[in-house]
């Protein structure tokens, strides 16, 4: 088949394909069929009026031989006469032996002119009609079956001795005309059959193409819905069932991995823009809402309030009370900051312990302040986390769009400064955003570059805080306390730089200062035959977490030559429940060597009782707050006369802090408290000032105070 | 003519003693047809070769299957025709009348031609068989003297 044509069929609709194809296979078979049919009753035909014809001839033959043999031309004209009756025979004649017409029988309608021995001229000679008869006898052997006469010669025996010759010549019409019936009855069974057969194939293609067909309607289906869930209904069990298997299998496996996909799709959306810990929208996306929103704003002439929170001491509950609780106060501060803000509002986590939230179509700063207060006001309840009942507070910064910040950053980054400032300003506290703040801002970015060549430059320097024996008024030991003498902004206590150190890592090398400083003091005290006095270095949870803390401290005594119980390390409570297990191991290795442990700010941490005796402590030091409130509040009192006979009954010692008057004084003397450290008894001062403590009386008499009677603009520890 | 004649005749089978045998043809007197039968002599018909005879009147015909009687006077026809009786002998003769004196075929011309009358009841008194294809050329005498 060619290339158009096998394209036109193989591009036809499977319907017409299938009939095509049934109509093709079934035509061909048709007219085979008839064709043998025709040929083969043509030839039947054709030999039945062979057959007729020598029949007839011999029924002459054999009725005009005794004619011939008797010469009676009138017997043998009467043999032809039946003849005359057949229309089918145009003429016979009988020729005698010797070439004689012996008898002739024309019939009407037979045309002369065709006829040889019609076309002699009468009478003949016997050798022209035996050349009339041998020329009918070649036409005979010569006709073909579609002649429109048939000729027969036929000799005529009388035993077995020729006496004449039958010549007939029949016509053919009877024979055609069978045959066009015969053609004409094929063609209309041909055209029956072919109608039939084009009935039944446009019926029986349906059993294949239908099926496909509505395989095919589904696939379309499917692929403009992109409904997956679809399925196909196998109609038999044949190929075309497969067919619909593997398909309804493809639509089964698309749609299982379309569900993974979408599933993964939000998981990944999830984790993209959602906190996994508190399910609260993270940075990326509390930063693209925040701009949607600010944009929206923007137009409609609105203000949008950015908030920034973050909790106060969490870095304490974390290393007191494990990570783990501070994942579950996390939870549970995310879900009540989520009770105050409306829907159209956000609360994000942004990190850690910072939390954020805006609200729109706020009208001005005053309702800012509402929902300020609104969240200071979450953290009054107690949180109950696990078996642990805490209070936690926040500090939260507030700034306003357009007038504290054009853009996102600008907003969060003031707000995040609004925040520092309300955490300054003793926390639980929200601040407004002022512009000043700003300035503040840029001082500690100012600040820290400064630390960093402070400790290039050795800006620093020491001052000691003498702790009085509350039994003997004698001086036992001294608080090392850091100053940093500022080039520009004078001499600066710890709580201003403290934070920053411990956040750029300069702590490290900071305390590594003090500690060598304060030993060489104390070697130089020695030196001048002073009475032994230990000196106390604090030291910070961040330097604490360093491995080779133990190690440090002893190449400090080394190098210094200091007797190591002449050395006190102090340390925070959290600083002690971090890492307890190391914590313990490394303070019992110090306490081997004679180094002094003391707790500071005793009171103010998470810890439980339960773990103190663990710890291999000398001394407890109360936090300054309990002293302060002491003489007012009967809770306070309470707390320190627990705390005293607690570590009485430990055998550690008890140093108050902040101990600012007699009767603060005499009240702990009076509760067995063993040593008194504050501006009672001296403010910090230098090495050469504090000195004196070692050597004169009484420290507890009043005469003795007043070195350092007035009250410093100092924090003491 | 007489010889074509016995092709189309059967003769009972006692009349011959074998399929082969020959066909006896035996001729009285000297007329035109006798001696046409000499031109035959040696030639077969129906598978029986042609044997001639020639008898005299008052021969015995008894071994005849044809017995030709040509030129004899008319007053001897009676006997020959009784010696021939009641045997399967094809009595021919060219005299007038012939069949009708009781003989089986009889020779008669007629506008020039020969013609032949058949006395049926003759034949079949001589249990000879005559063709249907011979009868129908010849005149049928059935009535006429024994």
């Amino acid at each position: 088949m060619s290339g158009p044509g096998k394209n036109y069929i193989q591009n036809l609709p499977l319907q017409r394909k299938l009939m095509l194809i049934i109509m093709v296979c079934c035509s061909a078979t048709l007219l085979a069929a008839s064709l043998f049919f025709v040929a083969r009753e043509a030839k039947v035909l054709y030999g039945a009026q062979q057959e007729d014809l020598v029949s007839i001839a011999d029924m002459i033959g054999r009725n005009s031989a005794s004619a011939l043999v008797f010469n009676d031309p009138r017997a043998a004209q009467e043999t032809i006469k039946p003849l005359t009756g057949k229309s089918s025979i145009l003429a016979a004649y009988v020729v005698s032996r010797d070439g004689h017409l012996f008898a002739r029988h024309v019939a009407p309608e037979a045309d002369a002119a065709v006829l040889p021995l019609e076309r002699l001229r009468i009478p003949a000679s016997p050798g022209a009609i035996r050349a009339a008869v041998d020329e009918v006898r070649s036409n005979a052997e010569r006709g073909s079956i579609l002649s429109r006469y048939a000729s027969l010669v036929k000799p005529i025996y009388l035993d077995s001795e020729q006496v004449g010759t039958v010549v007939i010549h029949a016509n053919t019409t009877g024979f055609l005309n069978s045959l066009r019936w015969t053609i004409l009855v094929s063609l209309l069974f041909m055209s029956g059959a072919f109608v039939a057969a084009y009935f039944f194939s446009s019926r029986l293609q349906q059993m294949i193409s239908a099926p496909l067909l509505s395989l095919v309607g589904t696939m379309r289906e499917v692929s403009a819905s992109r409904n997956f869930a679809i399925r196909v209904v196998r109609p038999s069990s044949d190929e075309i069932g497969l067919l619909y298997d593997g398909f309804n299998e493809m639509l089964c496996e698309i749609e299982e991995r379309n569900q993974i996909l979408r599933q993964r799709q939000a998981h990944l959306q999830q984790l993209a823009h959602y906190d996994p810990l508190t399910r609260l929208p993270n940075r990326t996306l509390f930063y693209d809402r925040l701009a949607q929103a600010l944009f929206h704003a923007d137009r409609a002439k609105e203000a949008v309030t950015v908030i920034f929170i973050d909790l106060d001491h969490f870095k304490d509950i974390n290393d007191t009370l494990g990570h783990r609780t501070g994942d579950l106060l996390l939870i549970e501060v995310a879900n009540r900051l989520a009770t105050v803000v409306r829907n159209c509002d956000t609360v994000a986590r942004l990190g850690g312990d910072e939390f954020t939230v805006f609200a729109q179509n706020i009208e001005n700063s005053d309702n800012a302040a509402i929902v300020a207060r609104k969240l200071i006001s979450l953290f009054a309840a107690p949180f109950h986390l696990g078996d642990s009942e805490i209070y936690v507070t926040a500090s939260i910064g507030v700034t306003m769009f357009p007038d504290d910040g054009k853009t996102v950053d600008e907003l969060l980054m003031n707000a995040d400064i609004a925040m520092y400032h309300a955490k300054s300003c003793g926390k639980n506290v929200y601040k407004q955003f002022d512009k000043r703040m700003n300035e503040h801002a840029s001082e500690r970015v100012t600040l820290l570059s400064d630390l960093r060549l402070a400790v290039e430059r050795s800006e620093f320097i020491l001052q000691y805080q003498p702790k009085v024996d509350l039994l003997s008024g004698k001086v036992n030991s001294v608080e090392a306390l850091v100053r940093w003498m500022h080039p520009r902004m004078g001499l600066l206590a710890p709580d201003r730089f403290i934070r920053l150190a411990e956040e750029s890592g300069l702590i490290v090398e900071l305390t590594d200062w003090v500690m060598r400083t304060a030993c060489l003091q104390a070697r130089a005290w020695q030196d001048a035959n002073l009475p032994p006095v230990r000196v106390a270095v604090n030291l910070s949870p961040y330097h604490f977490n360093r491995q080779d803390v133990k190690q440090s401290i002893c190449l400090v005594l080394a190098a210094t030559g200091l007797d190591p119980s002449l050395l006190e390390i102090e340390i925070t409570e959290s600083a002690l429940m971090q890492n307890d297990q190391y914590t313990c191991q490394v303070l019992a290795e110090l306490r081997g060597l004679g180094v002094t442990i003391s707790v500071d700010d005793f009171g103010t941490g998470y810890s439980s009782l339960s773990y103190l005796h663990r710890f291999p402590i000398n001394t407890l030091k109360i936090d300054r707050t309990f002293i302060l409130n002491m003489m007012k509040s009967s809770e306070d009192q309470a707390i320190v006369t627990a705390i005293i006979a607690m570590a009485k009954s430990l055998n550690m010692q008890i140093v108050a802090e902040g101990v600012e008057t007699a009767d603060q004084l005499e009240t702990l003397k009076g509760q067995g408290c063993h040593e008194i450290q504050g501006f009672l008894i001296s403010r910090p001062v230098d090495a050469d000032q504090v000195a004196h403590f070692f050597t004169e009386g009484n420290h507890l008499e009043p005469h003795d105070r007043g070195v350092g009677g007035a009250p410093a603009p100092f924090k003491s520890s | 003519m007489v010889f074509n004649m016995a092709k189309y005749v059967d003769w009972p089978p006692e009349a011959f003693a074998a399929s082969s045998a020959p066909l006896m043809v035996c001729t009285i007197g000297r007329g035109p047809f006798a001696a046409a039968l000499e031109q035959y002599q040696g030639k077969t018909a129906l598978g029986h070769p042609l044997s001639l005879r020639r008898l005299a009147v008052g021969d015995d015909p008894s071994e005849c299957h044809l017995l030709v009687t040509s030129g004899i006077d008319r007053r001897y026809l009676a006997g020959i025709l009784d010696q021939a009786r009641k045997r399967p002998i094809l009595t021919v003769s060219d005299l007038p009348d012939f069949a009708r004196s009781g003989g089986i075929i009889g020779l008669v011309e007629q506008q020039g031609k020969v013609r032949f009358e058949i006395n049926v009841k003759a034949a079949q008194q001589s249990r000879v068989k005559i063709s249907s294809q011979l009868l129908k050329l010849a005149k049928i005498i059935r009535d006429g003297d024994q």
